[in-house]
C-alpha cells in the first residue's frame, strides 16, 4: 500500500510534468510544502494514504492544477473549435469517393491521405492564426460588415435563374441540337446521342424536374418579392437532392453513346454535383447561424442617427 | 426547485468570493504568511478558500508584481513565506477603495431596489 508521501509525491510528479520547465522545480517544491502542512493538519489514520487522496483529489486534476499555476498552451482556441469541427467536416466531404466509375476519384489509401493532409493543413492554420492572434490582438480587432437582407428579392438574378434552368432543362434533354448550334456545326447534333440505359424515363427525368421546381421557387419568390424561412428550405433541398442525382449520373452507367464524350459530361456532372453541395452547405450554415430580424421598425434606433 | 434554487445561490457567491479573494489576499499580506498559515488566516476572519484556489493565485499574484517571496525556515519544514510588494501595496490601497465605493453602490441600488 503506498505511503501519504509516495501518493503526494505522485501528485506533484503529475502536476509539474505540465508546467513549463523554469517553473516545474519551484511548484513542485512549494506544493510539496504546502500538501505537507495541509496533510499535517488533518487529524488522520497514517496506516492507509485515504486522507492524503482525498486531500489532493479535493487539490484538483493534476492538468487542471498546473492550468492555475500557468495558462496552458493551445492549439486550437476553444473559441475556434466550432469552426475546425465545420472546416473539417465541409473538406472531408468534398474528397472524392472511390467509385471508379467516377471521372474524378481516388482509392481508399490515397484518400485516407488526403484526409489526413486537410486534418493537418487546418491544424497548421488555425494554430498559426491562434498564435498571431495572441502576438498582436490589435490586428485581429473585430470589424462591421455589411449586413445583407438575405430575405430581399433580387429580382433581375431571380429572373436569370428561372431562364438558366429552363435553357438547363432544354439543354438537358436534348443536348445534341444546342450543341451543334453553338459550335457551328462542328460537332454533329448526332455525336451527343443518350444511351438507351439514360433514356429510360426513371434516369433522365429526375433531374428536369427538379430544375423545373428550382425555377418554380425562384419565380415564386419573385413574384412575393420576398424569400421566407420555407422557400429557403425548400431551395436547400433541391440544392441537396440535384447534387445527389447528378452524383448518381457520373458514378453509373454510360450516358452518352460516345466513350468520349461520356467521360467529359460525367466529369462536369460531378464537378457540378460538388459545386452544388457546396452551395448547399454555406446556404444551411448561413440558415443555422441566421438571427431574426428586428420585430420592431425602431428597435435599433440611435440617437446620432436621427 | 428548492435544492436548485440553493445550487444556484451557492454558485453565484462563489463567484462572488472569487472576484475579491484578491483584495482579501492582499488585505492579510501586510506581515509575511506562508501558503497554510495565510490560508487559516482567511478562514478565521471568516474567507475560507479551497487549498487548490489560493495557493496557484500567489504564484499569480507573485508573478504579476504584487507580492513577493522568500524560502525561509522557522519552526518546521521550508516553507515560501510571501507578503506584498511595494507595487502590491499601491494596488492594495486602490483596490481597497474601489471596493468601498463598490460596496456602497450596490448598497445604494439593494436599497432603492427592495
Amino acid at each position: 500500500m503506498m505511503k501519504d508521501s509516495a501518493v503526494i509525491e505522485s501528485y506533484i510528479t503529475d502536476v509539474a510534468a505540465q508546467l513549463p520547465s523554469r517553473q516545474r522545480a519551484d511548484v513542485a517544491q512549494e506544493l510539496r510544502s504546502l500538501l505537507t502542512d495541509e496533510l499535517n493538519a488533518k487529524p488522520h489514520d497514517p496506516s492507509t494514504p485515504d486522507a492524503a487522496l482525498a486531500l489532493v483529489r479535493a487539490f484538483g486534476r493534476p492538468a487542471d492544477v498546473a492550468a492555475r499555476y500557468h495558462a496552458p498552451f493551445v492549439l486550437i482556441e476553444p473559441t475556434d473549435t466550432r469552426g475546425f469541427l465545420l472546416a473539417f467536416v465541409v473538406g472531408a466531404s468534398l474528397i472524392p469517393g472511390s467509385n471508379g466509375r467516377l471521372p474524378i476519384s481516388l482509392d481508399a489509401n490515397t484518400g485516407g491521405i488526403l484526409l489526413l493532409a486537410w486534418l493537418g493543413a487546418l491544424l497548421l492554420f488555425f494554430a498559426g492564426r491562434s498564435w498571431l492572434r495572441r502576438r498582436s490582438p490589435d490586428a485581429f480587432a473585430w470589424k462591421p460588415s455589411p449586413v445583407r437582407d438575405r430575405d430581399a428579392v433580387n429580382l433581375p438574378l431571380q429572373l436569370g435563374i428561372v431562364l438558366l434552368c429552363v435553357a438547363g432543362i432544354v439543354f438537358y434533354l436534348s443536348p445534341g441540337a444546342p450543341i451543334s448550334f453553338l459550335t457551328g456545326g462542328r460537332v454533329a447534333a448526332d455525336a451527343l446521342r443518350y444511351t438507351e440505359d439514360f433514356l429510360r424515363p426513371w434516369r433522365l427525368l429526375g433531374f428536369p424536374i427538379l430544375l423545373s421546381i428550382f425555377a418554380l421557387l425562384n419565380a415564386f419568390a419573385a413574384l412575393r418579392r420576398r424569400w421566407t424561412p420555407l422557400l429557403r428550405g425548400l431551395s436547400i433541398c433541391f440544392l441537396v437532392s440535384a447534387a445527389i442525382q447528378l452524383g448518381w449520373h457520373a458514378s453509373s452507367g454510360d450516358l452518352f453513346t460516345s466513350p468520349v464524350i461520356d467521360r467529359s459530361a460525367r466529369l462536369a456532372l460531378q464537378l457540378l454535383g460538388a459545386a452544388l453541395m457546396i452551395t448547399a452547405a454555406i446556404e444551411t450554415y448561413r440558415e443555422w447561424i441566421r438571427i431574426p430580424a428586428p420585430r420592431h421598425p425602431g428597435a435599433l434606433s440611435l440617437a446620432t442617427e436621427k | 426547485m428548492q435544492k436548485a434554487h440553493s445550487e444556484v445561490a451557492g454558485r453565484l457567491e462563489q463567484e462572488l468570493r472569487r472576484g475579491v479573494l484578491m483584495l482579501a489576499v492582499l488585505s492579510q499580506l501586510g506581515r509575511e504568511q506562508y501558503g497554510y498559515s495565510l490560508r487559516q488566516l482567511l478562514a478565521q476572519k471568516g474567507m475560507a478558500i479551497e487549498e487548490g484556489t489560493l495557493y496557484p493565485l500567489l504564484r499569480r499574484m507573485e508573478e504579476q508584481g504584487l507580492l513577493q517571496s522568500e524560502w525561509k525556515i522557522e519552526d518546521g519544514p521550508p516553507r515560501r513565506y510571501y507578503k506584498r510588494s511595494a507595487s502590491g501595496d499601491r494596488v492594495f490601497g486602490d483596490l481597497g477603495e474601489s471596493w468601498l465605493g463598490l460596496v456602497d453602490t450596490i448598497k445604494n441600488l439593494m436599497e432603492a431596489g427592495t
